[in-house]
């Protein structure tokens, strides 16, 4: 099914449910602006570059239309408003099975529950401007274009291909969430789309999981499993895979909060028996100096592996990325948060020049 | 009821001091307007939701307004209560939802949760962040200027409470049921007022007699 069928079907149980029951509205609104790198001179400059180096003005409405609908059941939305229009981002009902709420699932529009990131994107929670260089950076692998080995020679370093997680990735899907001792949580979801591929229907379903355990309070470890077609199925191989696991944690005391991840991803090549692996981490600390100021440091890193191309010679298929981003934040107000954020990116080959600096100033309501 | 029990001996403490002026009671009722129909709660997009904890004590929770007189007494001096006030945290909500004080009182924030809380406030009248701190640990502020302390956790946006810093003792919590009694006020006239969180704030002239009790009902 069309996933545009699936987010008009959610749409319309979401907006005949709210006649029901009361809704809660909360919303945030984000305004950025980023001044980046132009990319090297004489040389087509990278996807990941915003605007291509242009200072650049953004705005977003996010907007959370949320019922609860009984004891144990609640819907949720995301709505998103952009210059370009209006996007369905999230619209799902959970339903609790047990009395005791250990039990419960999940339907509708998802995101993924890869990684600790979901929970905590929102300019709200996040302490920098992009997300980890694992759920932002694009490689130059493409994930509808034709397949062409010419093109991946000249291509590295343009962003024009898929992210390793795209978390963009809501997707038709179920899950079901059990929760054991209140330490133990498993996520296990069924989706119609592949963790770092949002945008088309596949043949085949994509499993993903999360097992996450909390071996004291403020410690959060995760282990994910992600497995399913990312491509359209090819001639010359039917349904080209990727296979991702994560492993994640947190430990949040006092004032100090750290977040880390590691992936270690595959991609089946759709043409041969080629595979672009891609393995990268980060690591995150947030200090809070005073009640309306803090810090926050990340640091993330991409690495790609050597593949054999036509001509007989191995070589990588992507740049190595370094990734460091530093920030601080101010809180106006309980809602209101301005962020000045300085990235750097530094790459194995060629300096890609698409460092950045931006301000962000985001107000929830 | 340990909680009231703390907070009735830490008011006596006060009153103590002046106990030799000639003073009344004020008591009264208070009609609150019709509540709203009640809904379900929401349940969390990610995790769990939190448990609930049978050993919660609902009516501290219920502590609807707090009515007290806002004048000041320059010739007297009100120390605070040596036995901390508490400002409770259990099953995502702060208890009691109002907590008045008098100025220079330290509260004490034990967390009596399951989870991870955070308790912060960005007023003028306190600014502070208690950062996360576990399950049976506490952390205490002192409030040294009177006003309204608006409490929030920063990872549970419903939890919400207040703080009413006071320039004197004379102040009453009130329950659902409405009534009031504040004790051993010194004769005079005074502006009553009364808090209830979010919303209106009232106030009445009152005027308090030698011995007696006066009586006074409001209604929103």
């Amino acid at each position: 099914m069309p996933r545009r069928f699936w987010i008009n079907l959610s749409t319309f149980v979401f907006l005949q449910a709210t006649s029901l029951a009361q809704m809660n509205l909360a919303g945030r609104m984000e305004v950025v602006w980023i001044d980046a790198q132009e990319g090297q001179p004489g040389e087509e400059p990278s996807e990941n570059i915003v605007n291509h180096g242009e200072p650049t003005f953004l705005w977003r409405l996010r907007i959370y239309l949320d019922m609860p609908v009984s004891e144990r059941s609640s819907i949720f939305s995301d709505l998103r408003l952009e210059p370009e229009g209006l996007q369905v981002d999230f619209a799902a009902i959970r339903l609790f099975l047990n009395a005791a709420r250990t039990v419960s699932v999940q339907a509708g529009v998802l995101g993924t529950p890869i990684g600790n990131v979901t929970p905590r994107r929102s300019s709200k929670d996040n302490p920098l401007i992009n997300l980890p260089a694992m759920y932002d950076y694009r490689t130059q692998l493409p994930g509808e274009a034709a397949f062409d080995y010419q093109a991946l020679r000249s291509n590295r370093g343009t962003g024009k291909g898929l992210r390793l997680l795209n978390l963009g990735a809501y997707s038709p899907g179920a899950a079901i969430l059990v929760s054991w001792w209140d330490r133990l949580d498993l996520n296990f979801g069924v989706f119609n789309y592949s963790p770092s591929n949002p945008y088309t229907a596949y043949s085949q379903l994509n499993l993903t999981q999360r097992l996450g355990c909390r071996p004291l309070m403020g410690l959060n470890v995760g282990f994910s499993l992600s497995k399913g077609a990312y491509r359209r199925p090819a001639p010359e191989r039917p349904d080209p895979q990727q296979l991702l696991y994560d492993v994640d944690f947190s430990y949040e005391r006092g004032h100090l909060s750290i977040f880390g991840e590691a992936v270690w991803n595959r991609w089946d090549s759709p043409v041969d028996d080629n595979r672009f692996k891609a393995r990268g981490y980060y690591l995150e600390t947030k200090y809070k100096f005073h009640p309306h100021f803090f810090v926050a440091l990340r640091v993330a890193s991409l690495q790609f592996n050597a593949i054999r191309f036509p001509d007989g010679i191995e070589r990588a298929w992507e740049d190595d990325l370094r990734r460091y981003e530093w920030g601080l934040g101010y809180y106006f107000a309980r809602e209101t948060l301005g962020k000045l954020v300085y990235q750097k990116n530094v790459t194995e080959r060629v300096d890609i020049r698409d460092d950045y600096v931006a301000l962000q100033l985001s107000s929830g309501f | 009821m340990w909680i009231f029990k703390r907070s009735l001996l830490c008011t006596m403490m006060l009153w103590g001091v002046n106990e030799s002026l000639p003073a009344g009671d004020l008591e009264g009722v208070l009609h609150f307007p019709v509540a709203k129909k009640e809904v379900f709660r929401l349940l969390p997009r990610y995790g769990r939701p939190t448990p609930a904890d049978e050993t919660m004590m609902p009516p501290a929770r219920e502590v609807k307004a707090v009515v007290y007189i806002a004048d000041t007494f320059p010739d007297s001096t009100f120390a605070p209560p040596r036995e901390h006030p508490i400002m409770d945290q259990r099953n995502e909500q702060f208890i009691p939802y109002i907590l008045p004080v008098v100025v220079g009182t330290t509260v004490d924030f034990p967390n009596n949760d399951r989870v991870y809380h955070n308790v912060f406030s960005f007023s003028k009248a306190k600014t502070f962040d208690l950062g996360k701190y576990p399950t049976r640990t506490k952390k205490s502020v002192t409030f040294e200027q009177v006003g309204i302390v608006s409490l929030y956790c920063e990872i549970h946006a419903h939890m919400n409470a207040f703080i009413l810093v006071l320039p004197n003792p004379y102040f009453a919590t009130v329950n659902a049921d409405g009534k009031f009694r504040i004790r051993h006020i010194p004769t005079g006239e005074y502006t009553l007022k009364v808090f209830m969180g979010r919303g209106e704030e009232i106030e009445r002239a009152v005027a308090v007699p030698e011995n007696g009790v006066t009586h006074i009902d409001i209604s929103f």
